[in-house]
């Protein structure tokens, strides 16, 4: 990590003038449809300045809704000609990310579609990990949480930089923007932006005041949980019938909400648009919550109700993530608990998954 | 933009898109019923046919451009040169357009995925296959290698289960195996299933499994701990199956399935394939039945 100095407050979205006229793609929150979205701006009069968390996580900019993988078009003699699109994804800073989304896209996502890092499986998705390499996500610290946010919980914080190249935290009595860079990729975004940057203050002071900027934000978090207990719950095979996935899970409608608006959901399909005779496959994001995911084309289906879904879910977060992609598998954003439309709240999993270790461990003891 | 992190192994990228499949010709066509087909596929590019190995037991992603992709297991043995084969049973979008091609016409292949079978372990011990329907496919490549090398293995019993005599698959090559000393073949066909004249068994694959195995191997002088028993099917029949080979006193560490669940990409990206923290695709199809009585009942 190093401090490199100061962008006085109000002067952030500046930055986003001053890439554009270099060339560089910037995604920021900005007002699509009337919702605070992560979207290409060209100007810092486009950004919406007070902001918690865009609705949108900025993953569709790594993994796009969809995308083509590959043409075919078939010859007259009935052969075929694949080819590849070509691979030329543009510069782009994502500026004013979120920790818990720096955290879900940079590392947990980031694994998913790397190969494994214990030498587990080879396979590495290019074009997820060549839109990263050419990706820098600039963060701004959160100063306060909602009612719906738990990264401090998931080991994270409104001030971590787990993710972020750049991080960028309002600080002491003027609100100056403290800027710290954590990468390669953070420190070439400085280079670009450095006639924005003020330089020379006391580090020690600037530390000082970040710091406690970032502990003012992480005292007002509510929803607190043990994720070491809600890990040993779900390890233990007994508890996967545990009436709690039931009884928590029936409400839910299916609509895949909390999938497609979730940082760390990987989950996709490919669809093949033409016919025979020419066309394109493309990946497209899909969803564990719908019930033609997994169905087998015999018909078995091996998580025929919609808690069963729900609780594959949960457990993809609080533990699958972990087993598999030796990473967490939430990172605390909220916006599965904000936006579900039927208050189905992975925390109330989570809490009660928590809650019902403890007691199993007393009954024990 | 510097190119450090992708050189490094945490991020290897290769050169072809994980996804992308290549061109293969239909060979052959063999209607093994009337909803089942084997194709004979080789590679267009001889490149890629130069290249391709794969082991006993793993899959591929098969592509109708236009329609999907689907995964089946390539029910050849690699030790067959110039071609591989894959079995499909008419029943998805995928399959229907493959039952329609010509004997010429063009597909994708991506693969081989997964994990193998073990022949190694196998060495010296009495083996049994059971399986039913379009489950025989996975099954049949490894009988294929025991069979190139039969010397090395004991005693080979195979129960080959289907719904009627019409379902029931490799009929040829069946009746080749029927003939073999060194093999106890067993067919059978569900009740109801058996026509005038039916010489094989009536009854499904667990319970004929359970009359007739036991019995074939005490007649060699074989008892249950030199076995190993592999097993695919629907999976009411393999829960059945387990069972019944429980009862005859074979461990589960004795018991090898090949699972086959719902799969996209194959490489562990699409989220589909888990049974709790296990990817099939990642760490299977191939395992046990001790691991798979370890995983959670997401079946």
């Amino acid at each position: 990590m190093k401090l490199v100095g100061t962008i006085p407050a109000g002067r952030v979205w500046d930055v986003v003038d001053h890439l554009s006229r270099q060339g560089v793609r910037v995604v920021a929150p900005t007002l699509v449809d009337g919702l605070c979205q992560f979207a290409p701006v060209t100007g810092a009069h486009q950004v919406v300045k007070d902001y918690l968390l865009p609705q949108n996580t900025f993953k569709e900019f790594l993994f796009p809704k969809q995308e083509r993988v590959f043409t075919w078009l078939r010859r007259d003699d009935g052969s075929y000609v694949v080819t590849e699109p070509p691979r030329d994804f543009p510069e782009t800073v994502i500026l004013g990310g979120r920790p818990c989304d720096a955290a879900a896209i940079g590392v947990s996502l980031k694994s998913v579609f790397s190969a494994s890092a214990s030498d587990r499986w080879e396979h590495a998705d290019p074009l997820f990990l060549e839109r990263f390499e050419r990706t820098t996500v600039v963060c701004i610290s959160c100063d306060r949480p909602d009612l719906s946010c738990f990264c401090t919980t998931m080991g994270l914080g409104p001030d971590d930089p787990t993710g972020s190249d750049v991080l960028i935290t309002a600080s002491g009595p003027d609100g100056d923007l403290v800027v710290e860079v954590f990468s390669p990729k953070g420190e070439r975004f400085v280079e670009r932006i450095r006639p924005l940057l003020i330089t020379g203050q006391s580090e020690s002071l600037l530390r000082e005041q970040r710091l406690a900027a970032g502990q003012e934000a992480r005292g007002r978090f509510v929803r607190v949980f043990d994720i070491g207990q809600v890990k040993a719950f779900l390890d233990n095979p007994e508890n996967f019938d545990d009436e709690l996935f039931q009884r928590l899970g029936t409400k839910c409608v299916s609509c895949g909400v909390c999938t497609f608006e979730c940082p760390t959901c990987h989950c996709f399909d490919f669809k093949d648009l033409g016919d025979t005779t020419g066309g394109e496959r493309i990946k497209v994001w899909d969803s564990c919550q719908f019930p033609a995911f997994t169905v087998h084309a015999t018909g078995h289906q091996p998580r025929p109700t919609q808690w069963e879904r729900y609780r594959n879910r949960f457990l993809c977060k609080f533990k699958i993530y972990e087993d598999v992609f030796e990473t967490l598998g939430c990172t605390g954003c909220g916006r599965c608990v904000r936006d579900c439309p039927v208050h189905v709240d992975i925390t109330s999993y989570a809490m009660q998954s928590h809650a019902r270790q403890v007691t199993l461990l007393q009954l024990k003891a | 933009m510097s190119s450090s992190a992708l050189t490094s192994a945490h991020t290897r990228v290769s050169a072809a898109s994980l996804y992308v499949p290549k061109p293969v010709r239909v060979r052959k066509i063999i209607r093994e019923t009337h909803d089942v087909c084997t194709f004979q596929l080789e590679f267009v590019d001889p490149v890629h046919a130069a290249a391709f190995t794969y082991r006993t037991g793993q899959f591929g992603e098969f592509s109708v451009f236009g329609v999907g992709e689907a995964t089946f297991n390539i029910s050849s043995s690699p030790n067959w040169k110039g071609y591989f084969e894959c079995c499909f049973r008419k029943i998805g979008l995928v399959t229907g357009a493959m039952a329609r091609l010509k004997e010429g016409d063009v597909i994708g292949f991506r693969g081989p995925y997964g994990n193998s079978y073990d022949l190694d372990a196998m060495h010296g011990r009495d083996l049994i296959f059971a399986a039913g329907g379009i489950g025989f496919p996975p099954i049949r490549c490894l009988v294929w290698r025991v069979l190139e090398e039969r010397e090395k293995f004991g005693s080979v019993v195979i129960v080959h289960g289907a719904r009627s005599h019409r379902d029931l698959i490799y009929q040829r090559e069946m009746a080749e195996w029927s003939k073999r000393r060194d093999i106890h073949m067993i067919k059978t066909v569900d009740p109801g299933g058996d026509p005038e004249g039916w010489d094989g068994e009536v009854g499904f694959v667990p319970t004929v499994l359970e009359e007739r195995v036991p019995w074939v191997l005490e007649r060699e002088g074989k008892g249950p701990a030199n076995a190993m028993a592999f097993t695919c099917g629907p999976p009411v029949m393999t829960k059945f199956v387990i069972q019944a080979l429980t009862r005859m006193g074979i461990g589960l560490e004795q018991i090898v399935l090949t699972l086959e669940n719902k799969m996209k990409c194959a490489v562990g990206k699409c989220g589909r394939c888990n049974i709790g923290s296990t990817y099939v695709c990642l760490e299977g199809p191939i395992f046990n039945a001790a691991q798979v009585r370890a995983m959670p009942d997401d079946q």
